[in-house]
């Protein structure tokens, strides 16, 4: 692996050429007509355009970023996070032209992207499920009233209906009251079709106050070592704001659980390469239970660098490059505690409605355990055709107060002019009781964020 | 009658459908309702929708699928009664 293809924009696309640099890779990063000036292009050895502004017909377009990846003469494709990462066809692609896929197999993407197949894979492999079905439902026509009635007694209100072909918190139905449940499954499976045009679903209860807890695992197709947990429950819209490592407040033996199972799915998969397990944790059971595995470098994975002193991209890259896992389970030590806040164009005073624009200043804070990964510099544009993450901050410190601490100075010293962002909202968070005690959970932001509302 | 302008009210991508290979929400000759939506604004992944400012006859488009808007752009025109 000589010339790396990096099928991507923003903060992961500079993140990545940082890693091909460091290892002597030469890197080329695929470009929209939006992004020919961007960050990432002026980082990376080279750059290519694939295609006009709109992610379809660039980023998102297999063949293009195929074609290009023939063009400039890559040997391996890093598809870095969101767009194409999790999309089976493009790693076949990718193979089919005869380069190196950075990620597991098609066949384990494929698996894990069938959300109900992923959770019998999950059962399979000893990982904790919640009640719910096993696998994918019938459509409703062909269920009785008994059978209905089964599912209901089996799984418990209220449930949760879930596209198999959703995650990241899409397609999901909420179902409080018995007398729903039919209707609503109905209405589940047509949106599935029309969403995704897979009309499979399956059910799970639903989790109150539920905090989200996730395992980072590194695999080389044979065997597989965790690299920790992380928390991402500070969400908003099911979007996460806040992540930390590792997550507070777990009790030793859940959490063991939680790192022993992930390590077991991955095995169990032959999974090659770096992914994620997420679960739901239950405060109030002190129960965790699958929800899903990301199949690709999760946004947050920075938090995970900083408490193992690890290098996830250059671990990916001599993962596909054919090597064996560097470490073994005992190498891995877990040091300190670290932060991710994600700072985004978007206007906290409009309902965090999007602020696309020219950022004509974006000063940085710095100095110890602070650790800064953008897409942008001041005098950018920031397009209005993508996602509004500005940049992450990211802070290490020797335990998780002094981490907030260290967090909220950062946050102070970070100054974003020309766009909107919503890092005024991040200090109350941070500073809430609720997050220094980890008593937050999924929906402790939107709660707040109502209470502000109310207030104002 | 008068003619007036449906402006984008943020930037956006512009759509006449709620998906590729949907039906528009409206098309040129139809009858609109003030409020109805005739069309889409994506931005930063967000979509807001676009509504008819008055009922009337709607007469055109005056911008392709997938054209980036901005505020105050027109992107279609009604005729009041």
């Amino acid at each position: 692996m000589q010339r790396l293809l990096i099928a991507n924009r923003g903060e992961i696309a500079v993140r990545i050429a940082r890693a091909a640099r460091e290892l002597g890779m030469h890197s080329i990063v695929v470009v929209s007509e939006a992004d020919e000036q961007s960050l990432a292009a002026r980082t990376a050895d080279e750059s290519i355009v694939i295609g006009p502004a709109p992610a379809a017909r660039s980023y998102l377009d297999i063949a293009a970023v195929v074609a290009a990846a023939r063009a400039v003469g890559a040997d391996a494709v890093h598809p870095g996070y969101g767009f194409l990462s999790e999309n089976a066809d493009f790693a076949e692609a990718v193979r089919g032209a005869g380069l190196t896929w950075v990620g597991p197999a098609p066949e384990v993407i494929r698996l894990m992207g069938d959300k109900a197949r992923a959770r019998q894979a999950a059962l399979a492999a000893g990982v904790p499920t919640i009640a719910g079905t096993a696998g994918a439902l019938p459509p409703v026509d062909e269920l009785g009233q008994e059978e209905l009635t089964r599912l209901l007694e089996q799984v418990g209100l209220p449930l949760l209906i879930k596209a198999s072909s959703g995650g990241g918190g899409r397609g999901i139905r909420r179902v409080d009251r018995e007398e729903d449940f039919a209707a609503a499954l109905a209405t589940a499976q047509a949106e599935a079709v029309a969403a995704f045009g897979n009309g499979e679903v399956y059910l799970e209860r639903l989790v109150h106050e539920a905090r989200h807890v996730e395992v980072q695992i590194l695999g080389d197709g044979r065997n597989a070592i965790h690299l920790g947990d992380r928390d991402c429950s500070l969400q908003r819209r099911r979007q996460k704001m806040v992540e930390e490592s590792p997550a507070p407040g777990i009790p030793a033996a859940v959490r063991q659980q939680l790192l022993d199972s992930a390590v077991a799915l991955a095995v169990s998969t032959g999974y090659s390469g770096a992914g994620t397990v997420e679960y739901l944790y239950d405060p109030r059971r002190h129960e965790a239970a699958f929800i899903e595995m990301n199949t690709r470098l999760q946004v947050e994975h920075p938090v995970t660098e900083q408490v193992t002193g690890l290098d996830l991209v250059r671990e990916q890259l001599l993962i596909a490059a054919g090597q064996p896992l560097r470490h073994t389970q005992e190498d891995i030590v877990l040091r300190g505690h670290a932060i991710e806040v994600r700072i985004n164009a978007e206007d906290p005073q409009m309902g965090f409605f999007p602020s696309p624009g020219t950022l004509e200043r974006l000063s940085l804070p710095g100095g110890p355990g602070v650790r800064v990964d953008t897409g942008f510099a001041s005098g950018d544009v920031v397009p209005p055709y993508y996602d509004s993450m500005l940049a992450k901050l990211i802070v290490h410190d020797e335990d998780r107060p002094s981490a907030i601490r260290r967090m909220l100075r950062a946050l102070e010293e970070l100054r974003v002019e020309g766009v909107r962002c919503n890092a005024a909202v991040l200090p109350g968070l941070l500073q809430s009781e609720e997050f220094r005690e980890a008593a937050h959970h999924t929906d402790t932001v939107e709660q707040a964020l109502t209470m502000a509302g109310a207030r104002a | 009658m008068s003619t007036i302008p449906v402006t984008a009210g943020i930037p956006g991508v512009f759509y006449s459908r709620p998906g590729p290979g949907k039906e528009p929400y409206a098309r040129p000759g139809e009858l609109v309702q003030a409020g109805q939506v005739i069309g889409l604004l994506e931005i930063m992944k967000q979509f807001a929708e676009v509504t008819a400012p008055a009922s009337g006859l709607l007469v055109e488009f005056l911008v392709e699928d997938g054209a980036m808007l901005v505020p105050g752009e027109p992107l279609a025109t009604i005729e009041t009664s």
